[in-house]
C-alpha cells in the first residue's frame, strides 16, 4: 500500500466511525420537528392545551422527540382547507377527514393524497395502533384506492358502533296518565293522551324536512322485525337486497316496497304483510296528530321538547347525559324519559341490531408530509398506553379530571367547567375500548353504552365496508340529491293520496337518470359480494 | 308664493303618513330581532316572536361576548381592515380609472380589456392559494385581507365610466391654465368624483366589513381574526352543540341551554353594528353614482 492510499483508508476509516457514532446518537434522539395537526373544532383554542402537551412531551421526549402543533378550523371547511394545504405543499402530518367531508376521505385517498397506514400496522413495530385498531372497526373502515385495493387510509375515531336509536320523551307526563311506555302499544297511548289533556302540545316533533320516520314506526309496530334476518340495506338512497342466491338487487322504485323483485327477495314476515304498511302507518300517525302539522318546515324539534311544546322527540342514547343536563336546565320541574327504538338494545339481544362498525371521524397523514414515520409513532404512542389517551382525551388526572375505576370519570371538585381542559376526542383519541364515562351516567344507560361499544353485539350489516363509487354517474347522482327532499312528505305520512304521489315521485326520479345509479350501484355491489360474501348474518 | 291648499295639506300629510308607515313596517324586523335576541330561548319558543321582550334573557350576548377580549380585538381587526381597505381601494381604483378615461391614453384598450379579462375568467381557489401563500407570503399577515380585494375590475369601470362623463372641456380650459395630468386629476375630476367615491367606498366598506372567507384560508392566528369569521364560527359552534355528541361540548360552555335562535338574533345585531350607520350619510351619493356611472356605460 503506498502512502497516499494508507492515509486515504484510514481517512475513510475515520470518516466512516464517525457516520457511525452520529448513526448511533440519532438513533437514541431523533432530531426535534414539529408535526403539524389540522382538524376541526368548535373553539379556536382548546383551554390549558399547553400545559397538557408540555405532560405528553414529558413522557415522548427523548424517544419521539416531536412537538404538535395544532391548526383548528371550522367544520364546514376542513376538507378544503385540508386539500389546499396538501395541494400547495404547506406542511401537514395529520389531518381530520370524513365522509362528510369536501372532498371526502374516499375521494382523497382516490387522488392519492393520503399514506397507507395498513403496512404500518402490520409491521409489528406499531403495538398500540394495532391493538385499537383491528377486527371489524379497521376491516370495514378501509377505503377502496385507486388501484382498486381497500387498505386503512385513516384511523377510525368512534366511541361506539351504533348511536343507539331513541326517543326522548316527557316521563313526568307518562307517570301523571299512568303509562309506562316500552312498546307501540303504550307508546301511541301516551301519545293519545296528550292529545287529549295537553292543548298546544305536540306529541312527537322531529326534522321532517331530513328525517323520515315511517320505517321507525313500522319497527315498532312489527315487535318480530329483529330476530329476523337482514339481508337488505339502504346505500346511497338506494334499497339493496341480497337473494338467496347471493346476489345482490337494487330496486328499480325510489319506493322498494313497489318492486316485486325486491319485495320477493324479503324475508317472510314482511312479505306477509302489506307493502305500504310503514307508510300507511306514518299517514295515521300524522291523521291523528302524533305528528306536527307542519313537520315538513319544522327547524328546531329539540327547542319544541325543551320548551315543552313537544311531548317527544328522537335522539340517538349517546346524547343522554348532554340531553338531561339541557332538559333540567329547561325544565327543573319535569323529568326524562328514554324508550330505546332499536330494538336489539331494548331487548338487550345479540346480533339484532345491526351496524356497519363505520366511524363517522378520521384522521390519517397525507402523502406530502416529511415526518411520516414520527407521526405513526406518536399516534401509536397514544394508543400504547390507555394513560396515554386519557391524557390527551379528558386532560391532566388530577387537575382536569379523576378516574373513577377504570371505565368512569369526574371532575375534581370546585372545577370551572368552561375553563376546563376541553379537547374534542373525535379527532385524535375516541376508541370503542378506551372510553370513559362521565361517573353520573345512571347504571341503565352505562348498559346500553356497553353494548353499543362491544362489535360482538351488531350483526354486520350488508353495506359494511362497502363503499359507492360514484364518479362515472356525478351528474345523475347530482341531480337525484337535488329530488330527495320529495320522499319526506310520503314517508311522513303528510300525503293523503301515497301511491299517486309515489308514481310522481317515481317519474321525476327516472327522469333524473335514477335507473343508471340503481344499475351502477347493483354492478358494483354485485362486484363487492365476490370478494366478501354475504354471510347469511 | 302661493299658499297651500287644505287639499294639498292633506294630500302632503297623507304621504308623509303613508311614508312614515312604510318605514316603520320596514324597521318592525329589525326591531322584532332585537327584542327577541335579548328575550329567553324557550319564552320565545313557547309564545312566538313578540313586539316587546318576553322574559329578559342576555345569555346570547353571554356567550357571544365570552372571552370578550376575543370579541373586542376581532372589532379592531375589522374596522382597521375596513379603514385601511376602502382608502386603498379608492386610491387605488381612482389612480387606475382616471388615466384609462383619458382618450390621449396609450394602450388603454389594451389595459382595459386586461381588467376585464379578470371578471371573466381566474385561476380558481388552488392557484390563488399558491400565489398567496407560497409567493406573496401572506399567510397570517393581516394584507391578505386587504390587497386581493383592493383593485378589482367591476369598480374599475364604474370608476372609468364616471369619469368619462366629466366635460372635456374643464379638462382643457386647466390644461390652458397650465395644469399637468395629476393637477387636474386631484383638483378637479376628484372633487367632482364624489358620488362615485361614496358609492366604491360603501361596495368596498361593505366587502371588507363582512370578509371571513380569506381569514378561513389564510389566518390561522385568532388574534388575526375578523368579527365575521368569528360570528361564522360561533354559528358553527351553536349548530355543533345542537346536534353534538359529546357532552364537553356543552360543558365547556357551563352547561348552559344554547338559545339557537337567541344567538343568531344577537350576532346579527353586533355584526350590523356601525356599517349600517353609514347608509344614511352616504346614501345621497350612493344612488347618483351607481346611475352615472352604469347607465353612461
Amino acid at each position: 500500500m503506498t502512502k497516499p492510499v494508507r492515509w486515504l483508508c484510514a481517512l475513510l476509516a475515520a470518516s466512516m466511525l464517525l457516520v457511525g457514532f452520529t448513526g448511533a446518537a440519532a438513533a437514541e434522539q431523533p432530531r426535534q420537528v414539529t408535526l403539524e395537526f389540522l382538524a376541526p373544532s368548535p373553539v379556536s383554542q382548546v383551554n390549558d392545551m399547553d400545559a397538557v402537551l408540555a405532560k405528553v412531551y414529558e413522557q415522548t421526549d427523548p424517544a419521539l422527540n416531536v412537538r404538535i402543533n395544532y391548526t383548528f378550523t371550522t367544520f364546514d371547511d376542513i376538507g378544503q382547507k385540508a386539500s389546499l394545504k396538501m395541494s400547495s405543499g404547506e406542511p401537514l402530518d395529520f389531518v381530520f377527514a370524513a365522509q362528510w367531508t369536501t372532498p371526502s376521505l374516499a375521494q382523497m385517498v382516490s387522488k392519492g393524497l393520503l399514506v397507507n397506514l395498513d403496512t404500518y400496522i402490520e409491521s409489528g413495530d406499531y403495538p398500540g395502533l394495532a391493538k385499537y385498531f383491528s377486527g371489524d372497526l379497521r376491516d370495514n373502515n378501509a377505503v377502496v384506492d385507486a388501484a382498486g385495493e381497500a387498505h386503512l387510509y385513516a384511523l377510525p375515531f368512534t366511541n361506539a358502533y351504533s348511536g343507539g336509536g331513541a326517543i326522548y320523551y316527557r316521563k313526568d307526563l307518562a307517570d301523571k296518565y299512568g303509562i309506562e311506555i316500552k312498546d307501540y302499544a303504550s307508546l301511541t297511548a301516551f301519545y293519545d293522551a296528550i292529545l287529549e289533556n295537553e292543548p298546544g302540545m305536540a306529541p312527537f316533533s322531529f326534522l321532517g324536512s331530513n328525517d323520515s320516520i315511517n320505517g321507525t314506526i313500522a319497527d315498532l309496530f312489527r315487535p318480530e322485525a329483529y330476530t329476523s334476518h337482514h339481508n337488505n340495506a339502504l346505500i346511497s338512497d338506494i334499497s339493496i337486497v341480497v337473494g338467496e342466491d347471493g346476489k345482490a338487487y337494487a330496486s328499480r322504485q325510489v319506493f322498494p316496497e313497489l318492486d316485486p323483485e325486491y319485495w320477493s327477495r324479503l324475508p317472510d314476515y314482511r312479505k306477509a304483510e302489506d307493502p305500504l304498511l310503514s307508510y300507511k302507518l306514518a299517514r295515521e300517525w300524522y291523521e291523528k296528530g302524533y305528528l306536527e302539522s307542519d313537520l315538513l318546515s319544522q327547524k328546531d324539534y329539540e327547542g319544541q321538547f325543551m320548551a315543552g311544546r313537544a311531548a317527544s322527540y328522537p335522539r340517538a342514547a349517546d346524547t343522554y347525559m348532554d340531553t338531561v343536563s339541557r332538559f333540567k336546565a329547561a325544565m327543573p320541574d319535569a323529568e326524562l324519559g328514554l324508550f330505546m327504538t332499536e330494538l336489539g338494545i331494548r331487548h338487550g339481544v345479540d346480533k339484532a341490531s345491526g351496524s356497519d362498525f363505520r366511524a363517522w371521524n378520521f384522521g390519517a397523514i397525507p402523502t406530502t408530509s416529511k415526518n411520516i414515520d414520527r407521526t405513526v409513532g406518536f399516534l401509536n404512542w397514544i394508543f400504547e398506553d390507555p394513560a396515554h389517551h386519557d391524557l390527551l382525551e379528558l386532560g391532566i388526572e388530577g387537575k382536569h379530571w379523576v378516574a373513577m375505576g377504570d371505565h368512569q370519570y369526574a371532575y375534581p371538585e370546585g372545577t370551572d367547567l368552561s375553563q376546563n381542559y376541553n379537547f374534542y376526542g373525535y379527532v385524535l383519541t375516541w376508541n370503542p375500548l378506551l372510553v370513559r364515562d362521565h361517573a353520573d351516567t345512571p347504571a341503565f344507560i352505562s348498559e346500553i353504552y356497553q353494548k353499543m361499544r362491544d362489535p360482538n353485539f351488531y350483526y354486520k350489516r350488508i353495506d359494511a365496508g362497502f363503499t359507492f363509487v360514484t364518479d362515472t354517474i356525478k351528474t345523475e347522482v347530482a341531480k337525484i340529491n337535488d329530488l330527495k327532499s320529495l320522499t319526506r312528505a310520503v314517508q311522513n305520512g303528510v300525503v293523503e293520496d301515497i301511491e299517486g304521489e309515489m308514481a310522481k315521485i317515481q317519474a321525476q326520479y327516472e327522469a333524473a337518470g335514477y335507473w343508471t345509479v340503481v344499475e351502477e350501484m347493483e354492478r358494483q355491489f354485485n362486484a363487492y359480494l365476490l370478494e366478501n360474501p354475504y354471510a347469511g348474518q | 308664493m302661493r299658499r297651500e291648499s287644505i287639499s294639498d295639506r292633506a294630500t302632503i300629510t297623507g304621504f308623509t303618513a303613508v311614508c312614515a308607515l312604510f318605514a316603520l313596517v320596514c324597521l318592525l324586523p329589525l326591531w322584532v330581532a332585537l327584542v327577541a335576541s335579548f328575550s329567553n330561548e324557550y319564552a320565545l319558543i313557547r309564545s312566538g316572536y313578540q313586539l316587546w321582550i318576553n322574559k329578559f334573557d342576555l345569555t346570547s350576548y353571554r356567550l357571544i361576548f365570552q372571552g370578550s377580549d376575543d370579541v373586542l380585538r376581532a372589532y379592531g381587526v375589522t374596522i382597521l381592515t375596513t379603514v385601511l381597505g376602502v382608502s386603498v381601494t379608492l386610491f387605488l381604483t381612482a389612480l387606475t380609472a382616471f388615466p384609462l378615461s383619458l382618450k390621449a391614453m396609450r394602450y388603454r384598450g389594451a389595459i382595459s380589456f386586461f381588467a376585464y379579462f379578470t371578471m371573466l375568467f381566474n385561476g380558481g381557489l388552488v392557484p390563488n392559494y399558491i400565489l398567496t401563500v407560497r409567493f406573496l407570503h401572506l399567510k397570517n399577515n393581516l394584507l391578505v385581507l386587504i390587497l386581493p380585494a383592493a383593485l378589482n375590475a367591476y369598480n374599475l369601470f364604474l370608476m372609468r365610466n364616471y369619469f368619462q362623463t366629466l366635460p372635456e372641456s374643464l379638462a382643457e380650459s386647466a390644461k390652458i391654465d397650465g395644469a399637468g395630468d395629476f393637477k387636474i386629476f386631484s383638483s378637479i375630476a376628484l372633487p367632482l368624483a364624489k358620488p362615485i367615491l361614496a358609492t366604491i367606498g360603501l361596495f368596498a366598506a361593505m366587502g371588507y366589513w363582512n370578509e371571513w372567507y380569506r381569514v378561513l384560508l389564510y389566518i390561522d392566528r385568532r388574534n388575526m381574526f375578523t368579527l365575521q369569521f368569528l360570528i361564522m364560527k360561533l354559528q358553527q359552534q351553536v349548530d355543533f352543540l345542537t346536534s353534538s355528541m359529546n357532552p364537553q361540548a356543552r360543558q365547556s360552555l357551563g352547561n348552559i341551554p344554547v338559545p339557537t335562535i337567541g344567538i343568531r338574533l344577537a350576532t346579527a345585531m353586533v355584526s350590523i353594528g356601525p356599517i349600517v350607520l353609514l347608509y344614511p350619510f352616504l346614501q345621497k351619493y350612493f344612488i347618483g353614482g351607481i346611475l352615472i356611472g352604469s347607465v353612461k356605460g
